[in-house]
């Protein structure tokens, strides 16, 4: 009895070598009372382990308690895949809902440089001097009938920013954008008009569709210094 | 987790310092929990209860040399987290795959006699568990410790040799003996129908 609990006692510990081990195993098979010690004993280690495993169980729980004190250990549940759909389909249409939205909020940049826009207004007294008909004319909005007599006047005094800046209007006024905006470019360097020709042509290029030039020369007029009111620029 | 880090755990652990588990438990808690309860739909808090008894599958064998090498800890133990929960749910697996009521009474009917016998075992065992921790505290701290690593451990004799400075491994083997043989007399003084005596 004795021989057989340090035999029991090895294989409880692991240390029975293959030879020792299968010894024991024909042992087990063959001899009842043998099979009874063993399990009895096997059952008392296992009791042992189950003992220790539920005390390093706690200790853990506790370790891990003091580490997190206020952060239980929150999961998110699995989510049924019909939910999942549903909240996908829902977020889509409140994705297209702000982009339209946003959209719909973000003005048209050719209603923006309409909002701006005024036709110049010339000095009268000169012109109604020269060509008192064509003034006449273009108080009255006939941009249409004053083009042919003001692209000639151009021609003849190219100096004459008037001329110039009434033609622009008229071009302007027509839906010929590109021609005005050609026109404001041909302006000199430096002159009387300066910033208000580089407003005006901002707006033609704006109005004519040519966008990203617009917003080149509307940067560049922000960050000159100029006195010009920046706001509208803006 | 790489090798140099397992290594290091494993040495802990050796050392009797299980205070690495906590922070295995919170490093690898968020991937673990979140995907068993994704591939099994436990709850939250039985899948954190699995990680810990993973934990404690991982530590023992560590101890006992099973495990000596481990590149991918998290990997590791969410497989036996997974294991453990096929485990528990074998039977409730049974119950979820019944088509009709009837089905689910007849399984009603099957399951409630092994549930009384579980009942009668787990109070056995609890029982049990009594006798032989009384009985363990009934030898001397050497022996009590030299049983603790070799029964629970399952540590090698060359490491208890090292650990509780024995001049050799035999000499482990023959304490352990003497006190295995104590613990018994021990347990059936408290419990003399153990060995049917």
């Amino acid at each position: 009895m004795e021989n057989d609990r340090l035999l029991i006692s090895d294989a409880l510990a692991g240390d029975l070598d293959p030879a020792a081990k299968q010894a024991f195993e024909a042992r087990l098979a063959h001899d009842p009372g043998f099979r009874e010690t063993w399990e009895q004993e096997l059952a008392m280690v296992r009791a042992l382990r189950a003992h220790d495993r539920a005390r390093l169980k706690e200790a853990l729980r506790a370790d891990i308690a003091r580490q997190l004190p206020d952060q239980p250990v929150a999961v998110v549940r699995s989510i049924p895949l019909w939910v999942r759909s549903v909240a996908v389909v829902a977020a889509s249409l409140l994705l297209v809902f702000f982009i339209q939205t946003y959209r719909s909020s973000t003005p048209d940049p050719q209603q923006l440089a309409m909002s701006f826009y005024e036709p110049f207004q010339p000095s009268l007294s000169r012109g109604d001097a020269v060509v008192p008909s064509l003034m006449l004319d273009y108080q009255d909005g006939k941009y249409t009938a004053c083009l042919p007599e003001l692209k000639r006047l151009v021609e003849e005094a190219p100096e004459d920013l008037t001329w110039k800046l009434m033609l622009a209007t008229c071009f302007e006024q027509t839906g010929q954008y590109a021609e005005a905006a050609a026109v404001y470019q041909q302006f000199p360097p430096q002159h009387l008009y300066e910033d208000l020709v580089e407003w005006r042509l901002a707006l033609a290029l704006l109005l004519g569709g040519r966008e990203q030039e617009a917003i080149g020369l509307f940067r560049q007029m922000v960050s000159a210094p100029c006195p010009l009111p920046l706001g509208r620029y803006r | 987790m790489k090798e140099q880090e397992f290594h290091m755990l494993a040495a802990r652990l050796r050392a009797g310092d299980n205070t690495g588990l906590s922070s295995v438990f919170l490093a690898v808690k968020s991937y673990c929990v979140r995907t068993l309860v994704k591939k099994t739909d436990c709850s939250s808090d039985d899948a954190e209860d699995l990680l810990m008894d993973a934990l404690l599958i991982f530590r023992e064998n560590v101890l006992s040399g099973k495990l000596q090498h481990l590149t991918n800890l998290q990997s590791y133990l969410f497989g036996i987290c997974l294991n453990l929960w096929r485990e528990q749910n074998r039977q409730a697996g049974r119950w979820q795959q019944a088509q009709t009521e009837v089905e689910r009474q007849w399984y009603r009917l099957e399951s409630d006699m092994p549930l009384v016998i579980q009942q009668e075992e787990q109070e056995a065992q609890n029982q049990l568990i009594q006798v032989v921790q009384e009985a363990l505290g009934q030898l001397q701290e050497r022996c009590r410790q030299l049983l603790t690593y070799a029964y629970i451990d399952q540590r090698s004799h060359q490491e208890i040799a090292e650990l509780m400075g024995f001049a050799s491994p035999n000499v482990v083997k023959v304490t352990r003996h003497r006190c295995h043989q104590q613990w018994v007399k021990f347990v059936e003084q408290l419990k003399p129908t153990l060995h049917g005596e």
